[in-house]
């Protein structure tokens, strides 16, 4: 079933002999549940086609359709709400709110809807992520891994459509680095979660169930690793 | 609105140094309004008191019979009325004084259909017969015209306070600007997890209440703190007492504070932050969320190679050009508040100058600026008793300084006889027209003419006269003059007696007219004209450009064309009898209080004497002067304290996060090699990269005010010049303090640098360059 629908993706940056092609004319689909890696050089385009898909960009033509809906089709208010509801998103450098405990942080789509969060959901999450001792920690007072784990937690608290990670592991060790990988795996194995990784990392891309390789905004290549 | 509000309170307590900033620049807008609303709240109150205790009444009948009053007091308009029996009157009637109550359309129509209905027997249209005490209706707002007036001075009031609270705005939009940048990126990743806009404008604006809950009521009371210290100031330089009386000052004048007012200058005093912080948000939340995280724009900046500092300072001037240029709109707001600043301080101080020249009252003498004495008496004529004075007396004046002087309440009295005639040697002079001839005291001679002349008092007052006149220095040493004939023409007074005795030849040329002096219709006088020829000995001559004072004007054929000094001395010894009968032209004697403690004894003197009346009183109107000069001074002061302030915890908010901000890329740049001292270098180039431009600009808008003045003085057909002269103002007037603001500003700039470098030095290197704030 086919979860995510891409078509005719472009994005450019500035204007007349500063215009910059970051996306150019990109067309895919991923199915439900699928992992999928993108990978490809330094200026190829690939986070810019992560925020684009995310709603935290919009494009300059083309279409997004996530589970039938057309992204773009919505205003600012509502794209917000897909956002907090459809979307998870994870950081390179975490981006968590400085101000707000771990826990706080996890729970900040949930507060954000004006909806109670949902205790069980935290409580396997906080689990899941080894982190139920440092929930009431800022993040200043929190590892690197610890506040990426945290930074997973949010995005899939709300138990969104997909996860969208850029670089998650690009600030981390190779043993947090495989925890992370691991962790995400795991959410897409138990949760059946649709996830599209940007990564650097080879060794990531393998373990994924498919690769699209992107250079200079266009898709090059787009393998099925027959993993799952 | 819950999760915005927790937001806003975490941000408010993690954000401490930003949160300060704010807080002060919030507590300064508020400090402002409540300090304006205080002192018009005191002084309109004091006014008020001030004019009940001059004139108690709204409205005053001079004659009403008490079944009038009574009548008059079942009126529903009317709260009071109280009776003062006219003293021996047969009718038994008093005087009114009535006051009224709020809510009166017109006065006039009021009283004339209350004259009709009690059968005064006079309307509206009968000056003499009531007094409608306006300024106290006014104050106590009776009538629509009182209203209207009030809704005058409040909107102006308003004006006044809008004008410099959009000042105070700019103050308030950087210090949201700074604090909102530093979130920035969490504001992009909290739109990014699924904030709406509304709810990122939210967070700021509950940022904004939060702040505001601390800030408005310290600045309000900081402002009636400070509207109080103006009050005491005013209290303690001890003018007031001088014009009420030390009672009635303690009465009268007390220190108010309308809650109303306060309330409605804290009120806008928050309206003010909020359209700050919702302005702020709407820009931010215009970003799109990546753009925000990751701090990029999607506008290509070229980089400017070359600079004005990078060519004076080397590659420090260059990087300071570059740092300060990055946040261009906050550079550019900044660099306004400090022009707007210094700009205001300056014409603050241009207009106290011009104030203080043209309130600075003093005598334009004719050798010199001549102090202004606490009193100036005319003497009285009194022409029927010779028994006291009389204009028949040459020696009156004389007469009235020994009474003055007998009294004891008086010093430094000063006085002078002059008189004219019309020149008559001509032809041996080369001089003709009119000569005024002023015979001077000991103290004026000596202060103005002995050191010119070299002749001292007692030689003049033995040997003769000066001769002033136009002639030049040429004309004067060769071709001397040793005296002058001058015409003189007495109007001599002629007693009943002596009218008897005249023939009828001699009873045509005799004049009945009112006194010269006073101009008294029942003190009528005969005179007739006497016209003979006086020689006057001249000691010596001298140019009028070397001893009269340069501002006044002599003219030929006028009185100043030529003039002949002496002495008091001679005059009251000798030459008082050229003048026959006759009091001299001048009767003004000006005199000084002993001792300010008798001022209500010696007024009483005054109104008793039989001598002299008071024709000024100077020490009432100088002291009502400084007074107005004193509190002009003081809120000028507060308001350049204010808005020096406003400006000083701007730059420092702006400079000190700046700084803050660029940690990392400080400790990199000290990692690649860059010396501590290399680093404040540069930073005080940063300083200078505010100062001096701010200094240019203010030195622009005050010259093209200055000329702006000028043209528009020209265009109205006014002497633009002399104008500027009387107010002892040019163009360059302002430039002292523009330089000295702009130095001040520099100082605290370095200073704030200074201090915040060396906190950030206190850490490692690496430690800073890993550091994100």
């Amino acid at each position: 079933m086919e979860l995510l629908k891409i078509e005719n993706l472009c994005k450019t940056y500035g204007k007349g002999e500063n215009e910059v092609k970051a996306l150019d004319n990109v067309s895919f689909t991923v199915p439900k549940g699928q992992m999928t890696a993108v990978i490809g050089p330094s200026g190829s385009g690939k986070s810019t086609l992560l925020h684009v898909i995310g709603g935290v960009e919009r494009p300059t033509s083309g279409k997004v359709f996530l589970d039938g809906q057309d992204v773009y089709a919505q205003n600012n208010k509502n794209l917000a709400i897909f956002r907090r509801r459809q979307v998870g998103l994870i950081y390179q450098f975490y981006n968590l709110i400085p101000v707000l405990s771990a826990e706080e942080n996890i729970t900040l789509p949930s507060v954000m809807d004006g909806r109670k969060p949902d205790q069980e959901r935290l409580e396997q999450l906080l689990k899941l992520l080894s982190i139920e001792e440092r929930r009431h920690h800022l993040p200043s007072q929190l590892s690197g891994g610890q506040q990426q784990r945290v930074s997973i937690g949010r995005a899939l608290f709300t138990s969104p459509q997909i996860i969208l990670a850029d670089e998650p592991t690009g600030n981390l060790d190779s043993k947090n680095s495989a925890e992370i990988i691991a962790l995400l795996r795991q959410s897409n194995r138990e949760f059946d979660q649709t996830i599209l990784i940007i990564t650097h990392d080879e060794n990531i891309a393998l373990q994924c169930d498919r690769i699209i390789t992107i250079s200079d905004g266009k898709i090059v290549r787009d393998v099925t690793t027959g993993i799952k | 609105m819950k999760f915005e509000r927790l937001l806003a309170r975490r941000y408010i307590f993690s954000q401490k140094r930003h949160t300060l900033l704010t807080i002060c620049s919030i507590a300064i807008a508020a400090a402002f309004m409540a300090m304006v609303f205080t002192c018009f709240t005191t002084v309109s109150k004091c006014s008020r008191a001030v004019t009940y205790d001059k004139t108690p009444y709204h409205v005053l009948i001079y004659e009403i019979t008490t079944e009038q009053a009574s009548e008059l007091a079942k009126e529903s308009m009317i709260e009071s009325i109280k009776l003062k029996p006219i003293p021996n009157d047969i009718q038994r009637r008093s005087s009114a004084r009535i006051m009224l109550k709020k809510g009166i359309k017109d006065i006039n129509v009021y009283l004339d259909e209350l004259f009709a209905k009690y059968d005064f027997g006079f309307n509206i249209t009968d000056d003499g017969k009531f007094e409608i005490n306006r300024p106290l209706m006014n104050k106590d707002l009776i009538d629509d015209q009182a209203r209207f007036n009030w809704l005058t001075v409040v909107c102006l009031l308003y004006i006044f306070a809008l004008f410099f609270a959009s000042c105070l705005r700019m103050i308030i939009d950087t210090a949201f600007e700074v604090s909102s940048k530093e979130k920035e990126k969490q504001f992009g990743v909290l739109q990014s997890v699924g904030a709406t806009p509304k709810q990122i404008v939210r967070i700021i604006t509950s940022e904004a209440i939060f702040q505001c809950i601390a800030a408005v009521p310290l600045g309000t009371a900081l402002g009636v703190g400070l509207s109080y210290i103006a009050y005491h100031n005013v209290i303690n330089s001890g003018l007031l007492q001088e014009l009420l009386t030390v009672k009635k000052t303690e009465e009268l004048i007390h220190f108010h504070v309308s809650w109303l007012a306060l309330a409605a200058a804290a009120s806008l005093s928050v309206i003010w932050v909020l359209f700050s912080a919702y302005g702020v948000g709407m820009r931010i939340i215009k970003m799109s969320p990546i753009q925000a995280i990751s701090n990029r724009s999607n506008k290509i900046v070229k980089v400017k190679k070359h600079s004005i500092f990078g060519a004076f300072f080397g590659w420090k001037g260059k990087l300071a050009s570059r740092n300060v240029r990055r946040q261009k709109k906050r550079y550019i707001i900044t660099l306004l508040s400090i022009v707007v600043s210094i700009t205001l301080i300056s014409s603050s101080s241009i207009v106290m100058k011009a104030f203080t020249s043209m309130m600075n009252i003093s005598n334009i003498g004719l050798f010199g600026q001549e102090d202004l004495q606490d009193f100036e008496l005319r003497l009285i004529q009194v022409t029927n008793d010779k028994s006291y004075n009389s204009l028949d007396d040459p020696l009156a004046l004389s007469n009235a300084v020994k009474d003055l002087e007998a009294s004891g309440y008086f010093k430094n009295i000063n006085y002078d006889y002059r008189n004219n005639g019309k020149i008559t040697n001509e032809e041996e002079t080369g001089l003709s027209g009119h000569c005024e001839i002023q015979y001077l005291t000991r103290e004026k001679y000596n202060k103005f003419i002995e050191k010119k002349t070299g002749i001292s008092y007692d030689e003049l007052t033995e040997k003769g006269y000066l001769l002033i006149s136009q002639r030049n220095k040429d004309q004067i040493r060769n071709e001397k003059i040793t005296d002058l004939k001058l015409e003189l023409t007495f109007v001599h007074n002629i007693s009943d007696e002596e009218y008897e005795k005249m023939s009828e030849d001699e009873k045509k040329e005799v004049k009945t007219s009112s006194s010269r002096i006073n101009m008294d219709e029942s003190n009528k006088r005969r005179t007739s004209k006497k016209t003979y020829e006086q020689n006057f000995d001249i000691v010596t001559e001298l140019n009028a450009d070397d001893i009269i004072n340069p501002r006044i004007n002599l003219a030929e054929d006028t009185y100043l064309n030529v003039i002949l000094v002496s002495t008091v001395d001679r005059y009251e010894k000798n030459d008082h009898s050229y003048y026959y009968d006759f009091t001299p032209f001048n009767y003004l004697i000006s005199c000084d209080l002993k001792d300010s403690d008798d001022v209500n004894e010696a007024l009483h003197y005054i109104d008793n004497s039989h001598y002299v009346t008071l024709d000024i009183d100077w020490r009432k109107i100088k002291t009502e002067a400084d007074l107005e000069m004193f509190i002009i001074r003081t809120a000028v002061a507060f308001l350049s304290v204010i808005i020096a302030l406003i400006a000083a915890v701007n730059m420092i908010n702006i400079i000190t996060t700046g700084l803050i901000n660029r940690n990392s890329e400080i400790a990199s740049m000290q990692c690649v090699g860059m010396t501590e001292g290399q680093l404040y270098k540069e930073s005080i180039i940063e300083c200078l990269q505010y100062v001096i431009p701010a200094a240019i600009g203010s030195v622009i808008i005050s010259t093209a005010t200055m000329l702006g003045t000028k043209a528009f003085l020209k265009a109205v057909q006014l002497d633009a010049d002399e104008m500027f002269t009387y107010m002892n103002v040019n163009i360059g007037t302002p430039f002292p303090v523009i330089a000295v603001a702009s130095v001040a500003a520099l100082i605290i700039a370095i200073v704030s640098t200074l201090i915040t470098l060396r906190s950030m030095q206190k850490r490692g290197l690496i430690d800073r360059m890993k550091m994100v704030e």
